[in-house]
C-alpha cells in the first residue's frame, strides 16, 4: 500500500511538468507564410530592439503564390520582425559600335524597418499581399 | 473543437487582461545575478536556525504563477512570455552526541530561473530559458551548556541551462561558509577560494521563549540587528557595500518593524511592518516598501506591497520579500506554496517563531487495560512464562557419505 502511495505521489508530481499552463497556452510559435505578393519572399528575421542583432526564423524562397513550410520556434511574446524579399535589378553590357545590349539580372535582398508583433504561441498563419502604395500588407491569422 | 478554441482564446484574453497590463518583465541581469542573493538567503536562514543550534527544521516550497504573462522576461529582442520559478527545500537535524553537545546537519537547496513552461521536476529548457541551482550544506556543533555554536560547510552554485542570449558565466561555482555564534552574537562568512564574498555580524538580542528566553518584559523589545559586507563589482570596480538589517518587536512579539539600509552610498533599501496573530508565526501579514534602483539609468522609486502568509500558502503583491527573492518581479500576484516548521524540544513553530504553536495535545489514556478480552491474539499458556526461554535449534547438518553425493551429481 505504501509503495502504491509513493508511486501515485510521484505520478502526480510528474504530471505537474508543464501541464498546468498547457491547458490554455502554447510555449512555442508555429509560423507559416503565404506569399500573395508579386515579389519573391526569401526570409523572416527577429530583430533586436536596438536593431543591431538579427536572428533568422524562416529561410525559404517563396515565389508569388507559394506557401512556406511550418517553422516552430520559442518566440512567444512581443518582438520585432522584418521580412526579406528578393529584388531584381538588371545589369547590361552595351557594345558601343553595334549598340547591342547584353543584360543579366542582379539579385539583392531588401527588407523594411522592423515591425512589432505579438505572438501568443500556437499556430500563426501570415499572409503577405501587395499594397496599393507599392508596399506589402501583412495579415496574421 | 471550435468550442475548445474559443475557450482557449477566452483564457488567453482573460489572462492578458488580468495581468499583462500590470506585470513588469524581469530583466536578464536580475536573473543572471540571482545566485548571489540565493546563496545569501541560505546563509541568512541557516544563521537563524543556528541561534539555538539544536532541534530540527524543515522547509519546502515553490513559487506558483499560473499565467505565462505574469512574469515575462525582458531580453534585447523583446518580452518573452513564460514562467519565473524558484523551488526550495531546507532541512536541519541535530543529535546529542554527548550530554549538552549537539551535532547538526544542514542542507539547503534552491532551483531557480525562468523557462517557457512551468514544471516541477523537468524543465522544458526553451531557447530563452535559464535554470540554475544552489545547494548549501554544512555541519554544526553546539555546546548548549556554554551556549555557543560553530558551523561550516560548502555552497555549490550550478548553471544547469542558459539560452543563447544570456551572458557567459561560470557553470559551476564553489563557495565555503563558516559561522561562529556565542550567546546572542554571531559572525558568518562566505568565501570563494580565498576571497571573502560576504561577512555578516549579527546580534539577536530579543528574548525568544522557544530558545529559553522570557515571553514578556523589556528584553523581548531589544533589537535584532545584523550588518553584512557584500563584495560587488560595478563598472569593473569593486564597490563593496554594507547592508544593515534591523528587526524590532513593536508589540508583544506580534507586531514587528523591519528596516534594511545600505551604507555608504545607496541608502534606504526596504522597510516592512509585519503582524503575526500568534508569535509562532504560522500566520503572518506584512506591508512593505522597497526602493527600486537602476544603476545604469540612475533612477529609483518606491514600491509598496503586501503579503499574507498561511501555513501552506503565501500570497503577495509587490511585496519586498518576493521582489528580492523572485528576480525583481513586480506588478502581479505571486503565490508561493510553502510549508516550514521548526521544532525545539516540545516546541513547534514556523521560521522565526517566538513561541510554540497553539497546538492542542491530547493524552489518550488506555482504559480498562486489565479487563481486556483475552484470546484476541496469540496467547501463551501461563506455564510457558515461567519456563526456560526457547532455544533455536538452528540449521541442522547431516553427514552424507561421499558415495551418495557423487551419485547425486556433486554439489
Amino acid at each position: 500500500m505504501k509503495r502504491f502511495s509513493i508511486i501515485a505521489l510521484l505520478l502526480c508530481a510528474l504530471t505537474l511538468t508543464g501541464c498546468l499552463s498547457h491547458w490554455f497556452t502554447d510555449s512555442s510559435t508555429r509560423l507559416q507564410v503565404e506569399n500573395k505578393t508579386e515579389r519573391v519572399f526569401v526570409g523572416l528575421d527577429i530583430v533586436s530592439e536596438d536593431g543591431y542583432t538579427t536572428i533568422p526564423w524562416i529561410r525559404e524562397t517563396l515565389k508569388p503564390g507559394e506557401r512556406s513550410r511550418v517553422y516552430e520556434q520559442d518566440w512567444v511574446g512581443t518582438f520585432k520582425i522584418r521580412l526579406l524579399f528578393k529584388s531584381i535589378h538588371e545589369i547590361c553590357r552595351i557594345n558601343i559600335e553595334t549598340k547591342e545590349r547584353d543584360c543579366t539580372a542582379m539579385y539583392d535582398q531588401v527588407s523594411h524597418t522592423p515591425l512589432e508583433f505579438e505572438f501568443d504561441g500556437g499556430s500563426n498563419y501570415m499572409i503577405l499581399t501587395d499594397n496599393e502604395d507599392g508596399g506589402v500588407h501583412i495579415l496574421m491569422h | 473543437m471550435r468550442f475548445v478554441c474559443k475557450l482557449r482564446r477566452m483564457a488567453i484574453a482573460l489572462s492578458l487582461a488580468a495581468t499583462a497590463s500590470l506585470a513588469d518583465a524581469i530583466s536578464v541581469e536580475s536573473l543572471v545575478g540571482a545566485g548571489t542573493w540565493v546563496r545569501d538567503d541560505h546563509l541568512r536562514e541557516m544563521s537563524d536556525i543556528l541561534l539555538f543550534g539544536h532541534g530540527s527544521f524543515i522547509d519546502v516550497g515553490m513559487y506558483y504563477t499560473p499565467l505565462p504573462s505574469q512574469i515575462p522576461l525582458k531580453s534585447e529582442f523583446g518580452e518573452h512570455q513564460g514562467f519565473a520559478f524558484r523551488h526550495h527545500f531546507a532541512g536541519f537535524s541535530s543529535t546529542e552526541i554527548s550530554k549538552g553537545y549537539f551535532l547538526g546537519l544542514l542542507l539547503w537547496f534552491d532551483r531557480y530561473g525562468w523557462d517557457g513552461e512551468d514544471f516541477f521536476f523537468f524543465p522544458r529548457y526553451s531557447d530563452f530559458g535559464h535554470v540554475s541551482s544552489v545547494t548549501t550544506w554544512g555541519l554544526s556543533f553546539t555546546d548548549a551548556k556554554h551556549d555557543w555554536t560553530v558551523a561550516a560547510g560548502m555552497q555549490h552554485q550550478n548553471l544547469e541551462f542558459a539560452g543563447d542570449f544570456f551572458p557567459a558565466e561560470n557553470d559551476s561555482l564553489l563557495y565555503t561558509w563558516a559561522e561562529l555564534r556565542y550567546w546572542k552574537f554571531s559572525a558568518q562568512a562566505s568565501l570563494h577560494r580565498a576571497n571573502v564574498k560576504s561577512l555578516r555580524l549579527s546580534m539577536n538580542l530579543e528574548d525568544r521563549p522557544v530558545y529559553g528566553g522570557k515571553s514578556s518584559g523589556i528584553r523581548t523589545y531589544l533589537p535584532n540587528i545584523d550588518a553584512t559586507i557584500y563584495k560587488r563589482v560595478i563598472g569593473g570596480f569593486d564597490e563593496d557595500f554594507v547592508r544593515v538589517h534591523w528587526e524590532q518587536n513593536l508589540f508583544a512579539q506580534r507586531l514587528y518593524a523591519e528596516v534594511s539600509y545600505d551604507f555608504p552610498d545607496d541608502g534606504f533599501h526596504s522597510a516592512a511592518i509585519k503582524y503575526y496573530p500568534d508569535p509562532s508565526r504560522l500566520v503572518g501579514l506584512e506591508v512593505s516598501c522597497l526602493r527600486r534602483r537602476v544603476y545604469d539609468d540612475g533612477w529609483d522609486d518606491l514600491m509598496f506591497g503586501w503579503a499574507i502568509e498561511l501555513p501552506v500558502l503565501r500570497i503577495g503583491y509587490n511585496s519586498a520579500t518576493d521582489y528580492d527573492r523572485l528576480f525583481h518581479a513586480k506588478g502581479t500576484w505571486i503565490a508561493e506554496l510553502q510549508f516550514n516548521l521548526q521544532s525545539v524540544g516540545e516546541f513547534l513553530f514556523a521560521r522565526g517563531g517566538r513561541t510554540s504553536a497553539p497546538i492542542e495535545t491530547n493524552t489518550v489514556k488506555q482504559k480498562n487495560k486489565q479487563s481486556e478480552p483475552q484470546g484476541t491474539g496469540i496467547t501463551l499458556p501461563a506455564s510457558s512464562q515461567t519456563q526456560a526461554p526457547l532455544t533455536a535449534t538452528g540449521v541442522r547438518y547431516e553427514k552424507v557419505d561421499a558415495g551418495a553425493t557423487q551419485t547425486q551429481g556433486g554439489r
